[in-house]
C-alpha cells in the first residue's frame, strides 16, 4: 500500500526530527538507521533524504536564532569555507564508496561516528560554565566576538573566541562527515566552536544550526547528481522531519528533562551498535 | 544599528518563506502522485518501492520544468527540493551583498568564497561526476 508506506515514512521522519531536536543530535542520526533497518531502504537513498531534510530543519531553526541574535553570522560564515569544501569532498568519497558496492562501509562509519557523538552530547548536560576569555590575533581579524542577551540571568553576555584555525580544521572534518554520511554533523560543529574556539555553548549551538543548512546544501547538490535522492522517499521525509523538529523544539522549550534526553541517548547508542553490526554482516 | 536588525529579520523571514514554499510544493507533488496514481508513466508502486529506480539521476532539470505544466507530481516534489537546496544559497548571497554594502572587505571575500564553494558543488562538480 503506497499510501500507507508514505504515511509510515512521514511518521518516521516526524519522530526522527523530534528526537533529533530534543537530544540535540539532529534528525539524520536516527533517520538513516530507521529507514535502512526498518524499511529496507538502500543506504544511499536514506542518506540522500536525510541530508536534504537537514536543510529544512537547519533553516527553520536558524530563522528563529537569527532573530534572537544568538547565532553569530560572521563566525558561521568564516567557518563555512571549511564545511562546504569538506562536504564536497565527503560527498565525492561517498560516491566512490557506493560505486564500488561498499555500502556496508558506510554503515560501520555511521555507527562509529554516532557512538563518538554521544559523548559530547552527554557533556552538553553540564551547566554553562564561564570560559576563560582567551584572545589571539584571529580574535580581532576574524571578529570572533559578540554579545547576546541571556534570558536566565537577564544579562547581556559579551564573549570572544580564539584559535580560528583550529575551528576551521574541525569544521573541515565536520563537512567531510556530513557529505559522507548524509547527516548535519552538528555535534562536530559544536566541538569545533566550543572546545576549539572556546565560544559559549548557546552561541555555538545556534551558529551550528545555521551552518548545517549551508553545508548540507553543498552535499545535497552532489548527492542529487549521483541520483541518491529518491523523490517519493524524500517527500514524506522532508515534511515529516520538519514537523517533528518544530514539535521537538517546542517540547525542548517547555521541559528539557534530563531523563528524557538520557533515554534518547541510550536508544541512540543501541542504534549505533546495530549499524556497526549490520555493516559487519553480523546482524 | 536599526539597518542591521532589519537585515537580520529579512534573512529570517526569507529562510522561513523558502522552507514553507518548498514544503508546499513537495506536499502538492505527493498529492498529485496519489491523485493520478503515478507520474511520468510509472505506477504508484513503482515510484514508492523502497529500492525504486526513480531518482534525481533519471530526471533532468528541463524535464522537471516541463513536468510542472503537465501536473506531474514528481516534478513538483523535485522542484520543492530544488527550492530547499536554494534557500541556504540565497542566504549566503544576501550576506555577500550585505558585507559589500557595509564595505567589510574581509567578510565580503569570505562569504564570496562560501558562495563559490556552493556554486561549484551545484553546477561544476555534477558536470564531472554525471559525465
Amino acid at each position: 500500500m503506497p499510501i500507507l508506506y508514505f504515511i509510515l515514512i512521514l511518521i518516521t521522519g516526524c519522530f526522527a526530527g523530534a528526537v533529533g531536536a530534543v537530544s540535540g543530535l539532529g534528525g539524520g542520526v536516527l533517520l538513516i538507521p530507521a529507514l535502512t533497518i526498518l524499511f529496507g531502504v538502500p543506504i544511499q537513498y536514506a542518506a540522500g533524504a536525510s541530508l536534504i531534510a537537514t536543510i529544512a530543519t537547519s533553516s527553520g531553526a536558524a530563522s528563529s536564532y537569527v532573530k534572537d541574535r544568538l547565532s553569530n553570522i560572521k563566525i558561521g560564515m568564516s567557518l563555512e569555507i571549511a564545511t562546504t569544501l569538506g562536504a564536497i569532498a565527503g560527498a565525492l568519497v561517498a560516491g566512490l564508496i557506493y560505486a564500488h558496492g561498499l555500502g556496508s562501509l558506510i554503515f560501520i562509519i555511521f555507527g562509529i561516528v554516532l557512538l563518538l557523538s554521544l559523548y559530547p552530547a552527554l557533556m552538553q548536560f553540564k551547566k554553562n560554565r564561564l570560559k576563560p576569555q582567551n584572545r589571539d590575533w584571529t580574535t580581532k581579524t576574524f571578529q570572533l566576538s559578540g554579545s547576546y542577551y541571556d534570558e536566565a540571568s537577564r544579562k547581556t553576555v559579551h564573549y570572544s573566541g580564539y584559535r580560528w584555525w583550529l575551528g576551521e580544521i574541525v569544521m573541515g572534518f565536520a563537512g567531510i562527515i556530513s557529505g559522507l554520511l548524509g547527516i548535519g554533523s552538528g555535534v562536530l560543529k559544536v566541538i569545533g566552536m566550543d572546545w576549539g574556539m572556546k565560544l559559549p555553548m548557546k552561541v555555538t549551538t545556534a551558529t551550528s544550526d545555521f551552518m548545517i543548512g549551508v553545508t548540507a546544501a553543498a552535499g545535497s547538490a552532489i548527492y542529487w547528481s549521483f541520483g541518491y535522492i529518491q523523490p517519493f522517499l524524500a517527500a514524506p521525509i522532508v515534511v515529516g522531519v520538519l514537523m517533528g523538529a518544530f514539535a521537538g523544539s517546542k517540547l525542548l522549550e517547555k521541559s528539557a528533562s534530563r531523563k528524557i534526553r538520557m533515554f534518547f541517548l541510550v536508544v541512540l547508542a543501541v542504534v549505533a551498535l546495530e549499524m556497526v553490526l549490520r555493516g559487519l554482516g553480523v546482524a | 544599528m536599526t539597518k542591521h536588525i532589519d537585515f537580520n529579520d529579512a534573512v529570517a523571514y526569507s529562510l522561513k518563506a523558502g522552507i514553507l514554499l518548498s514544503a508546499a510544493l513537495v506536499l502538492f507533488g505527493a498529492f498529485l502522485v496519489f491523485y493520478y496514481n503515478g507520474a511520468s508513466g510509472l505506477s504508484l508502486s513503482q515510484l514508492s518501492a523502497s529500492n525504486s529506480q526513480v531518482n534525481t539521476h533519471t530526471y533532468s532539470i528541463s524535464e522537471i520544468f516541463s513536468g510542472i505544466a503537465n501536473l506531474n507530481g514528481i516534478s513538483f516534489i523535485l522542484l520543492g527540493l530544488i527550492v530547499l537546496i536554494t534557500t541556504p544559497v540565497f542566504r549566503v548571497l544576501i550576506s555577500v551583498l550585505a558585507f559589500l554594502r557595509e564595505g567589510n572587505r574581509l567578510f565580503f571575500a569570505i562569504t564570496l568564497i562560501v558562495l563559490i564553494d556552493l556554486l561549484v558543488a551545484i553546477f561544476i562538480v555534477p558536470h564531472f561526476v554525471a559525465g
